[in-house]
């Protein structure tokens, strides 16, 4: 009992009047209560006299004996200054900040400076952020509401994607029968034009029009490649030219950027003699339905050769003329002097049937694409984590923000793609990325708010000399969409901060309110 | 005197002075040439016009041959001028032992190439005479070859130092292709071929040995031997070559070579390396007192690109505890280039960014380069145009334009003094709205660089003031340029205030006026090893307050790599972490475990080491003597430890001595002890002994986390242990002392205070002490005694009155104290059992410590026990 009472007394002695030390945290006040008079220190098992406890001197070994001054600020796992900022939120700082002769944001009750050094501000901050918290609200509120909107024009997207699936599905119903039915048609005519056209699809002339046909495929496929080749090169030198760091050391570098102008200069001019679409609508020709029509030119021929003599005729002569004619051509297609008659004219309605038939399939294959595609989009929208718990997302889908920032204009599209140009052009620019994914970070649960506050859009344009261009996009709740800061900490690698009402979510406290606000002067308007 | 190579009737001088203080100096100038050479390149670089010694004070002994001149320096040493006529040949010599220190035209190299008129020329010599071309670049050479040469033999000295700046060992290795005595820390270097050379150039990833120029320059040249150690100074800013050779294995040969001008050499006779440095400075200056932050730690980047980027580094450092004090835009903070012009799309707001990151006491660096837009809406260019300030083409009329960051350029023209005050006026805060008492300079790019011209600099024939041509002034181009613009932030608001500028290109002076850094090292462990000679080579030629870009500024090199440096470029007078801008951001906190931890400790250590860096610069603006030192100036007598240049002494009185890990995945590192002082342990406390150790070598192992950093026996170091945000937020914190006791039980130190940016202090408002640590003999009890008396009269200043000693530890004492006494009172203490210095055995230290003595810094006290 005496014991106590003198160990309370020393107490009192050390530590102030008050009940608290300065700088503990309430919840640790006990781990610095003596022990038979003396001070243990906490993560060693070394004890010191109790007037050595906060004497503005680091006894213990670990720092741990002067939790209210900075004599220990030098050690390491040392606990933080406990600053208690009544009327406001407790906080902690590190024992080099006390005694430093400054007033400590996070300290607002100035408890960690002597006594007269700084104001306690603690219920001015609370008033401000209290303001500053309803202001947020209302911000919050109005957003809120917009983003509902979203959800419902998110549902309203699946609604139509759902009745233009049933109407495509009707439709195809319809393209199928048609279809059928052509095809019937087709298989019908082509029992009969099989045979003659088997003879002819033997002949070397339609091997070597198969054999040109794939030479002509390959070559357009080199060709493409070798302009896809051409282009990216050309877009990896104009990339050079833009972003080349104009350090004339690199003499090669100003040797490239000057010959790439050169080039671009002289090839801009030239056009192509075989465009794509000529190349293609040679390629898309029919190979067979070429080798029916054949027969005309043929026909031509050997009517004027032989049988157009009908026409120098008298006409009463004419239809002896005419059953002569008849004979003497069975006789001449039985010994194969000529060809058949018949795959000429049975010629033309099969190609009139394949014709129709082609059409009726391309119109199945479209209804059948459409479908699929629009169920895709509505399995799309419908499930999976990435249009938000809510599907609120869905509704900025082909939305796009931009801002001008310095000399470029940036533009991120939602799930699309992010974009960095020059202010004076109008289109083009250099990719900064693809969508990629939301927050990828392994300890960020999937569909959680901290999920939904970052996206990632990588394998942009390849920097020269670096690494593709990426961007990671950070979103916070806002009243519109906006493109509010650009920062390129790296070469190539952007970070984005976007606003949203679809980042805004219904529980208060929500990270973004304050994050971007009181930190130093770069307010940002979003909020 | 007559040039046998020239016409008959073409004459050159010599002059012989002798300085007041015993220093010979010898001009030699063509008399009565076509053009007079270039002689005005002291006038810029000594700090005055040097006095003459008294006639009387010179005993001339002259015989038809030779005159001799004998005299006293003011250091003592009877001195002996010779000058032989014919041939001309001139010797230095120390009347009292007899030796030979500077023998000059023995092998008959002295050469100056008159002025002649070019229709004179014979047409088979013309070759490279007149104009020429470099690699495209021509140079008109108006006036014609004026070249000189000059051997200088140091006939007892077999090691040489200085000359920087050069990626080299620092005992400078032959050049003539024979192999250094000591393994270059390169490795496979092959011998060096070509002579030094001093041009200051802008050398795009410079190699990591090589004798090559690079950005700085200072011609002068330390001879040092077991007996005596003096120095040549050859003050000429045009280009110079020096070849190097060993005639023998205890004596050196050099032939210097420049372009144009005068031959102004200084012989600075020693003969202690004291006397060395003390000759030194009276000639071109002492190191500027820096600011207190300019020692404590800078993070740069090429480039934080908007306020919110340097405001976030800021808090990068606070958020895990760690120190730093200056934070550094470089040149993309300027719009389009155009210096002094914040690009405001990216700053918005600069005063406002300064004053937030000064709350904390921090400063901002940005850089002020020299070359200015040729826009006609940039105020600066415009108003040097207006007024004529500008370099001119070598027709004199128009401006010279030439390329560089900003496009097309022109130069300020620092030889004209009508560009002083102008420039100077740039800086004042009326006029710079967008700077405060909190923004400092970076001068780069100031060789000049010139991305058009012939290697990337300026061609000579470019006319300054007086039609004087940028040959004969290249090298001190940049100190000219650096010089006014520490005018500029001195002469800005209230004219009390240091200046911070740091500086790429140097010159001898330059240390009058800032930092200097070794230019653009790459990352690899090649360039690390270079820095610490690089760094002792420029200290001991008068610029102390240098660094190395701490990380390598180019490539993105491991974590291992980033601790290793920051482990040395704590030790290095300027200590800067930078990177290129392709480079990944590499700033301490975003450095993952344990490395964050690990930078994070060593810059704590530096900020606690602080009062012994400041100490050491206020030491060194009274003697000269740089504050790190290599192991020749530490142990001058000891031959083993002259080629030495990867360990080095910290500290006014080379207190600390570091060995910096510089090897990849290092196991052990051998530390070389020099003499027979007890050497301790920085962290551990353990006394080692050269005698126990094969070839005075102390292995220790080297993990990570640890750094070789001893504290030599006999010294008294103060250091601050409390960690802060930023050097300004110590200024009222305790002192602690830690006295590492010699064999005889004793120690002295020094610790020195002031307000840490003003100029009062040079009205006496410092606080500068002498602690002696000694053994009272009378006491049979081997009692001692820590005294501490005022060692230069001071006043103190405001922050210093109450600053007090919190802790005193004595390491190495041979018996726990009884009991501790000041004025009479019982002090507290701890004693830790170990062992003692005295008894010349390697073990633990003893420890005792003394809890708050009860002292302030300010106050003589005693305390005995």
């Amino acid at each position: 009992m005496r014991l106590s009472w003198i160990v309370g007394l020393t107490l009192a002695a050390s530590v102030t009047c008050s009940d608290r030390i300065r700088g503990v945290d309430p919840s640790l006040a006990h781990l610095y209560q003596p022990t038979n008079g003396r001070f243990q220190c906490l993560n060693d098992a070394t004890t010191i006299a109790y007037t050595s406890l906060n004497d503005d001197y680091c006894d213990c070994p670990d720092g741990t004996d002067e939790p209210s001054t900075s004599a220990c600020s030098g050690r390491h796992h040392t606990p933080q200054f406990y600053c208690h900022n009544e009327h406001y939120t407790p906080s902690r700082i590190h024992l080099s900040r006390v005694g430093d002769g400054l007033c400590e944001e996070e300290c607002c009750d100035g408890s960690d400076e002597a006594e007269g050094v700084c104001a306690n501000t603690c219920t001015q901050r609370a008033h401000r952020r209290a303001v500053h918290h309803a202001h947020s609200q209302r911000v919050r509120e109005r957003a809120l509401v917009t983003k509902r909107a979203y959800v419902e024009r998110g549902l309203e997207v699946l609604g139509e994607l759902r009745s233009s699936v049933q109407a495509k599905q009707a439709n195809l119903l319809k393209t199928e029968r048609a279809e059928k039915a052509g095809k019937d048609e087709v298989d019908r005519l082509e029992t009969l034009a099989k045979d003659a056209l088997d003879a002819r699809l033997a002949s070397p002339l339609y091997k070597h029009l198969l054999d040109s046909r794939n030479a002509l495929e390959t070559l357009a496929l080199e060709k493409r490649a070798v302009e896809d080749d051409l282009q990216l090169l050309l877009d990896i030198l104009l990339s050079l030219k833009n972003s080349y760091n104009p350090n004339y050391q690199d003499m090669g570098v100003l040797a490239a950027v000057r010959e790439y102008d050169a080039y671009v200069d002289t090839h801009s001019k030239s056009s192509d003699t075989w465009s794509s679409e000529l190349l293609s609508k040679v390629q898309k020709e029919d190979p067979v339905a070429l080798m029916v029509s054949l027969d005309e030119p043929e026909k031509q021929d050997v009517d004027s050769a032989l049988f157009n003599i009908e026409a120098y005729l008298p006409p009463p002569l004419s239809a002896h003329y005419r059953s002569f004619k008849k004979t003497l051509v069975g006789w001449l297609v039985k010994l194969s002097i000529i060809p058949s008659h018949s795959l000429q004219e049975e010629g033309v309605y099969l190609q009139k049937a394949k014709k129709e038939h082609k059409k009726q399939f391309d119109a199945l294959n479209r209804a059948s694409k459409s479908l699929a595609k629009t169920q895709a989009e509505y399995v799309e929208l419908e499930g999976g984590l990435r249009w938000g718990r809510q599907g609120e997302w869905i509704a900025l889908k082909h939305e796009c923000v931009s801002q001008d920032i310095a000399e470029y204009t940036y533009e991120l599209c939602f799930f699309d793609r992010a974009t960095q140009r020059q202010q004076d052009r109008k289109s083009g620019g250099t990719n900064l990325g693809k969508f990629h994914s939301w927050n990828e970070d392994q300890e960020v649960e999937a569909g959680s708010e901290a999920f939904y506050s970052t996206q990632l859009y990588n394998k942009g344009q390849r920097c020269w000399n670096g690494p593709e261009r990426s961007t990671v996009v950070e979103m916070v709740c806002g009243e519109r969409n906006a493109l509010i800061e650009v920062e390129e900490l790296e070469k190539c690698a952007y970070k984005f901060l976007v606003s949203s009402p679809a980042a805004c979510h219904e529980s208060m406290g929500s990270v973004h309110l304050d994050k971007h606000t009181h930190v130093h002067t770069h307010a940002h308007d979003e909020l | 005197m007559k040039n046998l190579l020239a016409p008959p009737h073409v004459n050159f001088g010599l002059q012989v002075d002798i300085l007041a203080n015993g220093l010979p100096r010898l001009r030699i100038d063509e008399i009565g040439g076509i053009y007079q050479r270039y002689n005005q390149t002291a006038s810029y670089v000594l700090i005055a016009e040097p006095d003459l010694m008294a006639s009387s004070a010179i005993d001339v002994k002259s015989t038809r041959d030779t005159d001799v001149l004998c005299f006293r320096t003011s250091t003592h040493q009877q001195l002996e001028f010779t000058v032989q006529h014919n041939p001309l040949r001139l010797t230095l010599r120390n009347t009292a032992t007899g030796e030979t220190l500077v023998d000059i035209n023995a092998n008959d190299l002295l050469h100056m190439e008159h002025y002649r008129r070019r229709s004179d020329t014979d047409d088979t010599r013309v070759e490279g005479m007149w104009e020429e071309t470099f690699n495209h670049k021509p140079d008109s050479k108006p006036k014609g070859p004026q070249a000189f040469s000059l051997d200088i033999d140091f006939p007892s000295h077999a090691h040489i130092y200085g000359i920087p700046e050069h990626a080299a060992p620092l005992a400078l290795p032959p050049t003539d292709g024979t192999s250094p005595r000591r393994t270059p820390y390169v490795d496979n270097s092959p011998p060096y071929t070509e002579p030094y050379r001093l041009y200051n150039l802008d050398v795009f990833e410079y190699e990591a040995s090589s004798p090559m120029a690079l950005y700085g320059s200072v011609p002068l040249m330390h001879a040092h031997s077991s007996r005596s150690s003096l120095a040549v100074f050859l003050l000429s800013a045009s280009e110079m070559w020096i070849d190097v050779k060993h005639p023998s294995n205890h004596s050196t040969s050099t032939q210097w070579m420049g372009e144009s001008g005068i031959i102004d050499l200084f012989l600075i006779p020693g003969p202690s390396v004291e006397d060395v440095f003390a000759q030194y400075a009276s000639l071109t200056g002492v190191v500027q007192l820096p600011q207190q932050f300019a020692l404590g730690h800078h993070q740069c980047r090429w480039n934080y690109f908007t306020s919110k980027d340097m405001l976030g580094v800021v808090d990068g450092f606070d958020s895990i505890d760690a120190p730093v004090d200056v934070l550094w835009l470089d040149i993309e903070y300027a719009e389009g280039h155009k210096y002094f012009l914040w690009d405001k799309r990216k700053f918005p707001d600069p005063v406002d960014m300064i004053e937030s990151i000064a709350a904390t006491g921090r400063k901002t660096v940005n850089i002020i380069d020299p070359h200015l837009s040729r826009d006609e809406n940039f105020y600066v260019y415009q108003e040097a145009s207006d007024r004529g300030l500008l370099v001119k083409r070598p027709d004199g009329q128009s401006e010279y334009e030439g390329w560089c960051w900003a496009g097309a350029s022109s130069w300020v023209d620092m030889l004209n003094p009508a560009a002083w005050d102008w420039w100077i006026s740039l800086f004042s805060f009326e006029k710079w709205k967008d700077s405060t008492r909190n923004l400092f300079t970076w001068v780069d790019m100031n060789e000049p660089t010139v991305f058009n011209g012939p290697e990337i600099t300026m061609p000579k024939d470019v006319l300054f003031h007086g039609n004087v041509e940028h040959r004969d002034i290249h090298n001190m181009n940049g100190l000219l340029f650096t010089n006014l613009t520490a005018q500029g932030l001195e002469k800005r608001g209230e004219v009390n205030e240091r200046s911070f500028v740091l500086s790429r290109s140097f010159f001898a002076g330059s240390q009058r006026f800032g930092a200097v850094w070794t230019g653009d090292n790459l990352g690899t462990w090649e360039h690390l090893r270079s820095a610490t000679p690089m760094n002792l080579a420029n200290s001991i030629s008068g610029i102390m307050l240098t660094g190395a870009d701490v990380g390598g500024f180019f490539g993105d090199p491991s974590a291992q790599y980033l601790v290793r440096w920051y482990q040395t470029g704590a030790f290095h007078p300027f200590f800067r972490a930078h990177a290129h801008i392709d480079t990944k951001r590499r700033e301490p906190h975003t450095l993952s475990e344990p490395y964050r931890s690990i930078v994070r400790d060593v810059l704590r250590l530096r900020y606690t080491l602080l009062p012994l860096w400041y100490t050491a610069f206020r030491s060194s603006t009274r003697n000269g003597m740089p504050v790190i030192r290599p192991q020749f100036l530490v142990h001058p007598g000891d031959e083993a430890g002259y080629d030495i240049d990867d360990q080095f002494y910290v500290g006014a009185a080379a207190e600390l001595l570091v060995k910096p890990v510089v090897q990849e995945d290092a196991q052990s590192v051998g530390v070389y002890l020099g003499g027979d002082e007890p050497y301790y342990d920085y962290f551990t406390h353990q006394i080692s002994f050269a005698k126990e150790h094969i070839h005075r070598t102390l292995n220790i192992p080297t993990q990570l986390d640890t750094l070789p950093l001893f504290i030599r026996g006999g010294s008294i170091i103060p250091t601050r242990e409390r960690a802060r945000r930023s050097a300004s937020l110590m200024v009222r914190d305790p002192l602690t002392l830690t006295i590492a006791l010699d064999h005889y039980g004793e120690a002295q130190g020094r610790v020195y205070l002031d307000d840490g940016h003003s100029f009062d202090y040079t009205r006496d408002a410092f606080i500068d002490r002498n602690f002696t640590f000694s053994s009272i003999s009378s006491d049979v009890r081997g009692g001692w005694a820590l005294r501490s008396t005022q060692l230069e009269p001071g006043m103190s200043f405001t922050e210093g009155e109450e600053i007090e000693i919190e802790r005193i530890q004595v390491l190495g004492l041979k018996e726990k104290p009884e009991e501790v006494i000041t004025s009479g009172q019982l002090l507290q203490f701890t004693w830790k059992e170990g062992v003692a210095a005295s008894g010349g055995e390697e073990g633990r230290a003893s420890l005792l410590t003394i809890k708050k003595p009860l002292v302030r810094v300010r106050d003589d006290f005693e305390i005995v026990g």
